[in-house]
């Protein structure tokens, strides 16, 4: 079988996106999709009905067969619904010669054809039955459902993971406990009656000439060495945190004794003061530190504690910074 | 379980009923968390538990409890989506009861692990129509009870939709949803253009 004749009506369902071109280079024949898309094609020269892109070539007859089989662009030029300063619709196009001197032009969307059918509301009726474009534009939406969930997803976990953070325990910086941390561990011992600690408070001394002269990154090199002395004099079970820039807090567990307290201040300080190296340079820092005792009070009132190991604090920088003094209570 | 189903449980429940009565739920069947995941896989026995938790709860029979969810997702409002999804299946009504038989290729496509019942259609005599569902938990051909109902609205037929038998075959569920469609064009179709969901 050479040749096959079918019915109009057949051809424009298994090719509703097309035009057939006449020897004189008039539309002689336009299908149902393109008509719906850009009416009044027939009869008029194919120049005045699409523009050739890609090539880009002036098109009559001649050109357009020796086209045949070459993958195009075109513009329609007299497209509905496209109002002044909207971009045309690029859409793909190949040229099929016909036995009787007579060109098929079959149309088809582009790469992205969202735009083609936003602009003309094209339905399941616009396209053939057996045209994969129904099934990619299922998958298109299929798609854009699955990004969305994957994008709520995300803005889950970073709300989790904020929450997460809110909730850690941890200074990020020297590994010690944060203050939150601090606050619950009072707490806790506010609640317990009777329970015996000491409290340190932990100023760092000329910690802000260092961050000045030397940058923030060696003010974070300095906190980091600091978190280490604190973590290597305390006892097993002692609580350390940083609970501002420069600040700490020590909570000793079970602890009535003053005396070993204030040796552990002391060999802070010392090895607070040896010089901490930062790419060459040797940092100086201090320290001043409050002491107060549970042991000291009939009643234990954590606040207090805390503002009386305040006062301590405040009286060794007074005395010249670099030393620690215990809190006596009235 | 997909927890594209799972949610849509949840959602249903919560949409109809508040989330008191999803909290209670919850509690019923000691779920872990508050809300499924869409894009996560979940336990079938636990869907199974839950859904017999929510259909007791609500004093409604297990099938007719899936039958309504079906109905749900396809005419929920913020489920648009779904329901475009679903259109694109068939340009008629009838096409689209045969497509049931294409369901799980257009799920594997789409979502990889998103696993859907198997479906066959038979028509038995003109007009009226056989899809056999066949999975591993009950509720397949329930919930293809409720989205044909809800799609025979969308497209403008007259049809009646009933699930007819639920059986045991091979360690999983055979269920047989029956439709008899009177008339094809009984009213207006809901609007479908295939831009319509682009922004």
């Amino acid at each position: 079988m050479s040749r096959i004749c079918i019915d109009l009506a057949v051809f424009d369902a298994a090719v509703p996106f097309a035009l057939v071109i006449d020897p004189d280079g008039r539309v002689g024949h336009v299908g149902p999709t393109f008509e719906k898309i850009a009416p009044g094609a027939l009869g008029r020269p194919i120049a005045e009905v699409m523009r050739f892109v890609r090539p880009a070539a002036v098109p009559d007859q001649a050109t357009l067969l020796m086209l045949a089989g070459r993958r195009m662009r075109v513009e329609l030029l007299d497209e509905t619904g496209r109002r002044a300063g909207d971009t045309p619709l690029l859409m793909r196009c190949a040229v099929v010669p016909l036995a009787d001197g007579r060109a098929l032009v079959v149309m088809s969307l582009g790469a992205d054809p969202s735009l083609a059918l936003r602009r003309h509301r094209l339905s399941a009726q616009d396209f053939a039955e057996t045209d994969s474009t129904v099934d990619m534009l299922f998958l298109h939406e299929a798609h854009g459902v699955v990004l969305r969930e994957f994008k709520r997803l995300g803005a889950r976990l970073d709300d989790a993971r904020a929450a997460a953070e809110e909730e850690a325990a941890t200074d990020k910086l020297t590994g010690l406990r944060n203050r939150r941390a601090m606050d619950r561990l009072l707490q806790r011992l506010t609640r317990q009656k009777g329970a015996v600690f000491g409290l340190m408070n932990l100023d760092l001394d000329f910690f802000k000439a260092v961050n000045d002269t030397l940058g923030h990154a060696a003010g974070d090199r300095v906190l980091e060495r600091v978190g280490v002395i604190l973590r290597e004099e305390v006892r097993r079970g002692d609580t350390v945190a940083r609970v501002g820039g420069d600040e700490f807090m020590l909570v000793f567990a079970e602890c009535s004794d003053v005396a070993l307290l204030e040796r552990i201040a002391a060999r802070i300080i010392a090895r607070l003061e040896q010089p901490i190296d930062w790419e060459g340079n040797a940092c100086h820092i201090s320290g001043s530190i409050g002491i107060a005792m549970s042991s000291f009070y009939d009643r234990i009132d954590v606040e207090r504690l805390i503002a009386d190991a305040d006062e301590a604090l405040y009286a060794s920088k007074r005395a010249g910074r670099a030393r620690h003094s215990v809190a006596l209570p009235a | 379980m997909h927890g594209l189903i799972c949610k849509s449980l949840e959602g249903f429940v919560i949409d109809r009923h508040g989330v008191s009565v999803w909290s209670e739920i919850r509690d019923i069947v000691d779920l872990p968390f508050e809300r499924f995941e869409a894009l996560h896989t979940y336990d079938d026995a636990l869907m199974t538990d839950l859904v017999a938790a929510t259909a007791r709860r609500l004093g409604q029979p297990r099938l007719s409890l899936i039958e309504d969810i079906g109905h749900w997702i396809c005419t929920h409002p913020p489920l648009e989506a779904v329901r475009r999804l679903i259109r694109f299946n068939g340009a008629t009504f009838v096409d689209l009861i045969f497509a049931f038989e294409e369901v799980q290729d257009r799920a594997r496509i789409a979502l990889p692990d998103l696993t859907l019942p198997g479906f066959r259609v038979t028509e038995d005599a003109p007009g009226r129509f056989i899809v056999t569902s066949d999975w591993t938990v009950a509720g397949g051909g329930a919930m293809a009870t409720g989205i044909l109902r809800a799609m025979a609205d969308d497209y403008g037929v007259l049809a009646l939709i009933e699930t007819v038998g639920i059986e045991r075959v091979d360690g999983g569920w055979r269920e047989r949803v029956e439709i008899r469609l009177f008339e094809a064009e009984f009213q207006t179709p809901r609007e479908f253009s295939f831009g319509g969901a682009i922004p």
